[in-house]
């Protein structure tokens, strides 16, 4: 729904009042169909008027256009009937289906450039449950016989490494929330030293998104176990297996 | 965008050159279209500066050129629209596979999952991704287990284990001749043995206790499996969603 017309530069554009709208509405869809411009001003506490505004912002001409658009992916979602009629599944299937029609063939094509070239490739995510979702990229980069791949799972290790890194190197950072201050860390020190940086990050407001080259982002929800989070990397699997399936057809164009 | 374009050497070009290249860059849709004299009456120059031109930056004449941007524009174009069908073609499967997963089984497999057996993960090669996902997941949700990427020790722990431990087990292609052992000596130990594998034959699936298929295609590149095994991590995915309800309602109850 919202995907089609949001991309990076748009979702970059987009100020912290503004988020929180779109996060409203992604969380909301229902809502949002039969509510008046007022009254989700009023659930928002904002003004009508901020919310007209981020209405322009997406290149959308009013708040009629929204609800309609809303309305409309409302009404193709019920229509798929989904068997594990779980409200898990729906939002899982929700996820995938933004996030995919997210991608962008420019970062894509841009990213492809980058795997041809012979530069060394570094992936870092700071462990955890993201780090297997490295795991998966650095094997499938192994696999399509791309060498030079080198993965960090220690920080103090990989802000050694990342200090020795030059334009000839490429970093790519997998954050779930885009704000873990050792991945961030990374992606700075990486930038000053000429690498080019490509962050795969959620489609709030985050500060990787803003300083990488090459952006990827999903849709997703956070969640959390106490001390510990568990939020789906399954739309970044997705946005990966994207990126190998234009790689592999880029190839056989050949 | 253009490639040819944009590899010419601005720097070599006079001004009156770079007034028609920069014209060109900008309206390369209709440059095919318009015949030499068409083109040097817009710019106001005479049809020789245009060869000139085009000689300037390495092509015959101006027919090459407007050969040149077709080709391109006719590639874009290609690429633009096989790329939108494979995003289409994505989100089309996995509908389709959302639908095809079959519930009851799955519902078995994560009352197992909650239970408070002892739980060995395996999957080796691009599978073990998979398995150290859920291994990773599982953990962070208070559910202990093991994960195992070596062959030979899952063969080992399979004859070893206590009765009523579970092992999960994730390949793809799951060739029966190696798999064959592990499951024998599961019932043997007493264990139950799950799979999860895009091998459609029925015999492995009638080998282990609880079977769940996800429809990975096999892909190869230079004899590499590159199969991306994203049903096997949607159906953990799914797994997770499922088990994360019972684990985390169970613990704070």
């Amino acid at each position: 729904m919202l995907a089609d017309i949001l991309d990076n530069n748009i979702i970059t554009r987009l100020n912290s009042n503004e988020l929180t709208i779109l996060n409203y509405i992604y969380a909301h869809p229902k809502e949002v169909e039969t509510a008046t411009i007022r009254q989700l001003a009023e659930k928002l506490s904002c003004s009508t008027t901020t919310i007209l505004r981020f209405c322009r912002k997406i290149n959308l001409t009013g708040y009629s256009e929204l609800k309609y658009l809303i309305k409309q992916s409302n009404q193709s979602s019920s229509n798929s009937l989904i068997k594990p009629d779980l409200k898990t599944s729906e939002t899982l299937s929700q996820d995938i289906e933004n996030t995919l029609l997210l991608l962008k063939e420019d970062s894509i094509n841009q990213l492809i450039t980058e795997i041809d070239s012979n530069k060394s490739i570094h992936l870092y995510s700071g462990g955890g449950i993201s780090g297997r979702v490295l795991d998966y990229l650095e094997k499938m980069f192994f696999s399509f016989s791309r060498q030079n791949v080198y993965h960090y799972e220690a920080s103090t290790l990989a802000f050694h490494i990342a200090e020795t890194l030059t334009e000839n190197d490429i970093l790519i950072v997998i954050s779930s929330s885009g704000t873990y201050e050792p991945t961030i860390k990374m992606a700075n020190i990486a930038k000053t030293h000429g690498a080019k940086v490509v962050a795969i990050t959620p489609y709030t407001e985050n500060f990787l998104a803003m300083i990488a080259d090459i952006n990827f982002r999903f849709f997703g929800h956070t969640r959390k176990n106490k001390n510990t989070e568990y939020n789906s990397r399954l739309p970044i699997f997705y946005i990966i297996d994207a990126i190998f399936k234009a790689y592999l057809a880029s190839k056989e164009d050949i | 965008m253009s490639d040819f374009l944009s590899n010419v050497e601005i720097v070599a070009l006079s001004d009156n050159d770079f007034k028609i290249y920069n014209y060109i860059q900008d309206n390369r849709a209709l440059i095919p279209k318009l015949k030499l004299h068409e083109l040097a009456s817009r710019l106001f120059v005479s049809d020789t500066i245009i060869i000139r031109f085009c000689q300037k930056i390495g092509l015959s004449g101006f027919n090459e050129l407007k050969y040149r941007i077709k080709n391109e524009l006719l590639n874009n174009q290609k690429k633009q629209s096989s790329f939108r069908e494979q995003i289409d073609q994505q989100i089309i499967d996995f509908q389709h596979f959302l639908n095809t997963i079959s519930m009851t089984e799955i519902q078995q497999i994560i009352k197992l999952i909650c239970s408070d057996r002892p739980l060995y993960i395996y999957g080796r090669s691009l599978s073990s991704v998979p398995a150290k996902y859920l291994y990773t997941v599982l953990n962070s949700l208070d559910r202990r287990c093991i994960l195992i990427e070596d062959l030979h020790l899952i063969k080992n722990i399979s004859r070893t284990v206590q009765p009523g431990a579970i092992i999960l087990i994730m390949s793809a292609s799951a060739p029966l001749d190696v798999y064959n052992s592990i499951f024998e000596a599961s019932r043997k130990t007493q264990a139950t043995s799950i799979l999860i594998s895009s091998n459609k034959s029925e015999t492995i699936h009638q080998m282990a206790d609880f079977y769940l298929f996800c429809d990975d295609k096999q892909v190869y590149y230079n004899e590499t499996d590159v199969n991306s095994r994203i049903y096997m991590l949607t159906l953990v995915q799914i797994m997770i969603e499922l088990a994360s309800e019972q684990l985390l309602t169970s613990t704070s109850s």
